[in-house]
């Protein structure tokens, strides 16, 4: 600490020399990794589980600051202006980088072209899940139902914006169904009216539902990737189940600001494809339920794919909801 | 009797005598330590240390020391971080009592009487009583959990978005009941703080109300602003205005421990308040919130002499700390039943416990026995050692109390503003809390309370959700509110109680202007 | 009527009530504006307006009633609002906010100290200062290093 304010102090030329050293020597003090979400939520432990390896193989600690609010974008809109010193990255998602658009038509960024992308994380795979005494058992039975009974059929979703509510949505533009729509504060209270049975069905993360459905308190009709899931190898993909369109997962991804120096970038992917290779990381990654990349899913260029696809994606379905946040 | 051998295998894990190397790398030198029962208080101490940060509210004491316990093995983790919850818990009690800040609503009602009695040199009293009544609230508790756990857990799914709503008109009585004043200024700021719930994106089309264009505001106001400023800083405010009242807190401070006649007048409403908690506890929709405000209106409605209250009333402290602990207890029911956090603080708490790869479900007890009940033990160990530390400590609490209040003010604003910030490293909350602080003041200085404001504004968010959602799930039905039994009994509790809470306020508005 | 008690006196006579019921009742009206954007109910399908329109309405409701009582009831009379107390704490508050992420604990936390000291009539400068620097060191080292917490110590420009 003492080091760094005498540098400074020597004035603006040395910082600049000091500068163009710091990517050389990159890291030489911790870096600060935004998730845009309250600690304790899926995003946050996969940025605490990579985080601490990164830390570890960096040689420098890679500090979690949770800023939550809006959505995520407040803690994305911060991190999006930061220095480009690679000192600032962020944990970005699903919402903030691929649907945050379609949401909020005054965002203060761009997710395809304010970023530098590091690569991708780990993402957790969306299961729909019903009430336990739902009449049917597999997911045709269940779309089925669910397109003859409109909207006498409830869903529930965890509020405006939240990853239960635009993948319902997703739902059900590929089942063809429109049921009444039952918001909730957050996935707590929305996963205990579907445990009481209050509520039909709902999509949401599987690190949030795996419990439930190995214990029969909810029923699953599918998972929404092209292959099973380890951690519930019985549960059938919805391409098996017939709604092959159907495949969405709640990917979490490392972005630092835009004009990143290329070595910093190489240096912090390294890293990160390090962490999510690690067979001990990998498995307690996998024992959450969550998907994770193998090295070249993790590369920033496939990172950028996924950000644009997206973005295709979920702008036209979100609009077309008439959901904005503000 | 299977209860309690588990909860006696519970008490060995976490008494366990396991050999530790304390001099790692310096050559070994082994010695056996109970661990589990160290770390347990460790993390009361650490907890309450921090917890007792005015500004710092146990969510945010809960948040900042979990890392510690990432390097722990998940048993030791756990026993740990419960030490760390009740610390927490009692450290925003005490600062509920000492410097009327409330960390969380559930201090809201203890700043009431708890701060009156600080004024009045009775600090000592108030925090020791809270203490010995958290004590017996989570002893009672941890056999509830114990006992009752498991058949609780299906009465609780009885729950409907219905029930819950007019369980919220229930409380909301409750609110109106905490004011000592006009009965119609606390309608006033009851609507006023159902009005400033709705603040922030709608929770189904994402519009934006009331945000005046602020995106901070979009996902509402911070619950622990709102009650810094409206209560905290308006009281610094309020002291600031004239010398002489301002050292009134340092002028006489009587007694450390309660008398006898403190705990006679305590030892009911400590009973009460524990039952009244434990019950509310266990709703997975945050129940636990109602309790204090619940015991605290239940004492007020059967002392003998009401105006006591507001005042430095003791049963006004013994009641809801007792409910507060049993209800902080019983909501761990929900969440290591169903698998399904009922607060904020729980939601760490299952994220702490994700991070070791104990993922809490419905089927944890079946198959981590060992991790379950020596949780469950540890809860009481965690109250015993809030006992142990915190008696002594009672008298050093009361000493910062003689810290001149020119010196003791900006540290407390100093920490407040660290506090906030760090919730969500936002500056915008710490401006946020300024206003909130003129505001109150406003408030206070045209004879409107706050208590009822604070209460209103947590239950507003409820009851709009749960509203939409009974109403929403009976396709447009009102008539659920009254079909379904639960439901219909609060309204019936609700609406008795608002014709008692106006009764004796008629009478009383005469006498009011009579004596002042 | 001439009134001579300690209360309020003339036509209103419980003066805390009427500025009180005024001033909340043009927070509801102002709230009520606000929401005039809002949807209401479609079907059986809340609007976003629904709830904070009817808070709103019995708000101004309540308020209003404040209003009339307070020309009919006696209660205590205004009291002073003092400048200094709330200027300095206010602005010290502020200063927190604004510069904690630019100036950093170090700076933002000594400033912030010395500015709400400033709020009493007897605020001595030296004590004062030294008091800013010690509590600031504290909090410096309990959160940042003890803790770990992400807030800025020193200046973003001295890094």
């Amino acid at each position: 600490m003492l080091a760094l304010t005498k540098r400074a102090l020597l004035g603006g030329a040395f910082a600049l020399a000091a500068t163009a050293a710091q990517a050389q020597g990159f890291p030489n003090k911790p870096i600060t990794m935004i998730v845009p979400f309250a600690a304790g939520g899926p995003t946050d432990l996969i940025a605490r589980i990579v985080g601490d390896h990164m830390s570890r193989s960096m040689g420098q600690q890679v500090v979690i600051e949770n800023v939550a609010g809006a959505g995520g974008t407040t803690g994305i809109t911060r991190a999006a202006r930061s220095p480009a010193d690679g000192y600032t990255i962020m944990m970005g998602h699903m919402g903030t980088h691929g649907a945050a658009p379609g949401l909020y038509p005054q965002l203060a960024y761009n997710p395809q072209t304010d970023f530098t992308p590091i690569g991708l994380a780990a993402g957790t795979p969306i299961v729909i899940v019903t009430k336990k005494d739902f009449p049917a058992s597999t997911l045709q039975e269940f779309v089925a139902k669910v397109k003859a009974d409109g909207d006498k059929i409830t869903q529930a979703h965890a509020g405006v914006g939240s990853v239960s509510h635009i993948t319902g949505l997703l739902f059900n533009q590929a089942s063809g169904g429109k049921p009444t729509s039952v918001p909730y504060r957050g996935t707590g209270p929305a996963l205990n009216d579907l445990v009481a049975g209050n509520v039909d069905f709902m999509a949401d993360q599987i690190v949030n539902v795996a419990e439930q459905i190995k214990a029969g308190t909810v029923k699953a009709m599918g998972v929404a990737t092209a292959q099973r899931n380890p951690a519930l190898p019985n549960l059938a993909t919805t391409t098996e189940g017939g709604l092959a369109n159907y495949q969405v997962t709640a990917w979490n991804a490392v972005f630092a600001p835009k004009g990143l120096p290329a070595d910093v970038t190489a240096k912090l992917t390294e890293a990160l494809t390090k962490a999510v290779t690690d067979p001990v990381i990998k498995k307690r990654l996998e024992d959450l339920g969550a998907d994770v990349p193998d090295a070249q899913r993790a590369s920033p260029a496939a990172l950028a794919t996924l950000v644009k696809s997206e973005n295709e994606r979920w702008v036209p379905l979100l609009k077309a909801a008439n959901i904005t946040a503000n | 009797m299977e209860v309690f051998a588990n909860l006696i295998g519970g008490l060995w894990v976490v008494f366990k005598i396991v050999p530790v190397d304390i001099m790692p790398g310096a050559g070994s030198f082994i010695v056996p330590l109970p661990v589990n029962v160290l770390l347990c208080l460790v993390g009361a101490m650490i907890g309450t240390l921090i917890g007792v940060l005015p500004g710092v509210g146990p969510i945010a004491t809960i948040a900042m020391l979990l890392p510690i316990t990432y390097k722990l093995d998940p048993t030791g983790a756990l026993i740990m971080l419960a030490g760390i919850y009740y610390g927490a818990q009692y450290g925003g009690s005490t600062t509920a009592i000492l410097v009327n800040i409330p960390g969380e609503a559930t201090s809201v009602v203890t700043t009431l009487d708890g701060f009156q009695m600080a004024k009045q040199g009775r600090a000592g009293a108030a925090l020791a009583i809270a203490a010995i009544g958290s004590f017996f609230a989570g002893t009672v508790a941890t056999l509830v959990i114990a006992v009752l756990g498991v058949p609780l857990t299906a009465l609780a799914l009885k729950f409907g978005p219905a029930d819950y709503f007019s369980l919220m008109i229930m409380g909301l009585i409750f609110a109106v009941a905490l004011a000592r004043g006009s009965v119609l200024k606390a309608l006033i700021m009851v609507t006023l703080g159902l009005l400033a719930s709705t603040i922030g994106s709608d929770l189904e089309s994402g519009e934006q109300r009331l945000t005046l264009g602020l995106l901070e505001l979009s996902d509402g106001i911070e619950f622990a602003v709102l009650a810094m400023g409206i209560i905290g800083f308006a009281e610094i405010l309020r002291n600031l205005e004239n010398p002489e009242t301002r050292d009134l807190v340092q002028a006489k401070v009587t007694g450390l421990m309660p008398t006898k006649q403190d705990f006679k007048d305590s030892a009911m409403p400590i009973v009460r308040g524990t039952i009244i908690g434990s019950i509310l506890g266990i709703l997975p929709g945050n129940g636990a919130v109602l309790g204090p405000f619940a015991s605290y209106t239940v004492e007020k409605k059967l002392a003998k002499d009401p105006s006591r209250f507001g005042r430095g009333a003791i049963e006004g402290v013994a009641g809801p700390e007792s409910a507060n602990n049993a209800g902080a207890q019983t909501a761990f029911i929900p969440m290591l039943t169903l698998g399904i956090p009922p607060n904020a603080v729980m939601a760490i708490m299952i994220g702490a416990m994700t991070i070791h790869g104990i993922v809490p479900g419905p089927q944890i007890m079946q198959k981590q026995p060992e991790l379950f009940w020596g949780m469950i033990a540890s809860m009481w160990v965690g109250n015993l050692m809030l006992l142990i530390i915190n008696l002594p400590m009672v008298g050093i609490w009361v000493k910062l109390l003689q810290v001149p209040y020119r010196m003791l003010f900006p540290a407390i604003l100093l920490f407040c503003c660290i506090g906030i910030y760090s919730v969500n490293n936002q500056p915008f909350d710490v401006l946020m809390t300024g206003a909130c602080g003129l505001f109150g003041y406003f408030l206070v200085k045209n004879g409107f309370e706050a208590a009822p404001l604070l209460i209103a504004f947590v239950l507003g968010k409820l009851m709009e959700e749960k509203l939409r959602q009974a109403v929403l799930i009976s396709r447009g039905s009102m008539a659920v509110f009254i079909e379904r039994p639960l439901s219909a009994t609060f309204l019936v509790v609700a609406v008795v109680m608002l014709v008692f809470a106006l009764l004796p306020s008629i009478r009383k508005k005469r006498d009011e202007v009579f004596t002042e | 009527m001439a009134d001579n008690s300690e209360e309020g006196s003339g036509l209103i006579k419980s003066p805390q009530d009427f500025v009180g019921g005024l001033a909340l009742l043009a927070i509801a009206v102002a709230a009520f504006i606000g929401l005039s954007n809002l949807g209401s109910m479609r079907g059986f399908q809340f609007g976003s307006g629904t709830a904070p329109r009817l808070f709103c309405l019995l708000l101004g409701a309540l308020a209003l009633l404040l209003l009339l009582s307070s020309f009919t009831t006696r209660g205590p009379k205004l009291e002073s609002f003092p400048w200094r107390g709330p200027l300095f704490i206010l602005a010290s508050v502020a200063f927190f906010g604004l510069t904690i992420r630019i100036l950093g604990l170090a700076v933002t936390g000594v400033i912030t100290v010395l500015l709400s000291g400033a709020a009493i009539d007897d605020f001595r400068i030296k004590e004062g200062t030294i008091f800013a620097i010690a509590i600031t060191a504290f909090c410096a080292f309990l959160f940042p290093f003890a803790l770990g917490q992400p807030i800025p110590l020193w200046p973003t420009f001295l890094q």
